[in-house]
């Protein structure tokens, strides 16, 4: 292998414990290959361990954070709050028998409605007759 | 990022706004240090860092301690903010060819004085990565810093893994580049990277 192919792939060997035979076989053998890979997995360390490393954070940050997810959390909390109301059996059983009396009033006022229609047409038919 | 505690977690299950202003507390620099090595600029980072926590408040729940908080905490980070340089992408059409020069803040704990080195090699590499094209820099943050794996990676970017693998290698080539030499204890380093 020459060092331009060997050079090539030493970015995607960084990070492998045990390289491809010839590769191997020339790092061993060349020095300017070897501290090349070394280099690259000196820099693999080092980006492993930013993890860790928190980057200076703006002043306005934090405050502007703290705010946005307690407006919203409390927004969240709020909606399920009412949410909690209208489940509650007492409100469902008042909701339930509220509507059943409106139905059961506009059902009677229909059939009134309907007796009413006939019994007029019953005299219109009498009084024409 | 040390781990959150329970009780913290239990109460943002619950809802409860206090659980939520500690869990920023705890977490909002290391959430903000992943957002601006993935978007490279400041303003992009804090909208990525509120627009993470508007999205935990609603999935919190679904977080059931099978991996450390941190590492769900970070995914929904890098998903958030992925999401945003993929529509900017498809906007400008820029994930690979813009060229973006952003200068990262230095570090913000001030260590003994023995990681000095380690430190400004820390500091090199940010400004190195704020120096990267997006695509390039997002796989290598993801892969090289936070451990994500590339299979993941290549689904959040919308590209095959095989493709995140070849940006990646193309990504460190770079870094390698711009940074010089870095390795004054070669053999060192060698031995570290691949313990």
């Amino acid at each position: 292998m020459q060092c331009r192919e060997v050079l090539e792939q030493l970015a995607a060997y960084a990070d492998v414990e045990v390289l491809p035979r010839d590769l191997q076989v020339h790092v061993d053998a060349c020095e300017d290959c070897r501290i090349e890979l070394a280099e690259y997995r000196t820099l693999l360390a080092a980006t492993r361990s930013m993890q860790s490393v928190a980057v200076e954070t703006p002043s306005w940050l934090l405050p502007t954070l703290t705010s946005v997810v307690r407006d919203n959390a409390e927004a969240r909390k709020a909606s399920r709050e009412r949410l909690a109301k209208l489940s509650d059996p007492k409100v469902i059983t008042g909701g339930v028998l509220v509507a059943a009396g409106v139905a059961g009033a506009l059902l009677f006022r229909g059939r009134r409605r309907r007796k009413r229609t006939f019994a007029t047409r019953l005299r219109q038919s009498i009084a024409g007759a | 990022m040390n781990d959150v505690p329970t009780r913290v977690i239990e109460a943002c299950k619950l809802g409860d706004p206090k659980g939520f202003e500690e869990l920023v507390r705890l977490t909002h620099k290391e959430v903000f240090s992943l957002a601006l090595r993935l978007a490279g600029n400041e303003q992009d980072a804090a909208d990525i860092a509120q627009e993470t926590y508007v999205k935990l408040l609603r999935a919190i729940r679904q977080f059931r301690g099978e991996s450390k908080f941190s590492t769900w905490l970070y995914k929904v980070t890098s998903s958030v903010a992925l999401t945003r340089l993929r529509k900017r992408a498809r906007d400008a059409n820029v994930l690979l060819e813009r060229e973006q020069w952003h200068a990262f803040p230095a570090p913000a704990s001030a260590g003994p004085e023995r990681k000095a080195e380690t430190r400004l090699l820390h500091e090199r590499i940010d400004e190195a990565l704020g120096e990267l094209p997006e695509g390039y820099r997002a796989v290598v943050v993801m892969k090289d810093i936070y451990g994500f794996p590339l299979e993941y990676i290549g689904r959040e970017l919308g590209i095959s893994e095989g493709a995140a693998k070849v940006r990646l290698f193309r990504a460190r080539q770079r870094l390698r580049q711009k940074l010089g030499d870095i390795a004054p204890g070669a053999e060192q380093g060698d031995q570290d990277a691949v313990s």
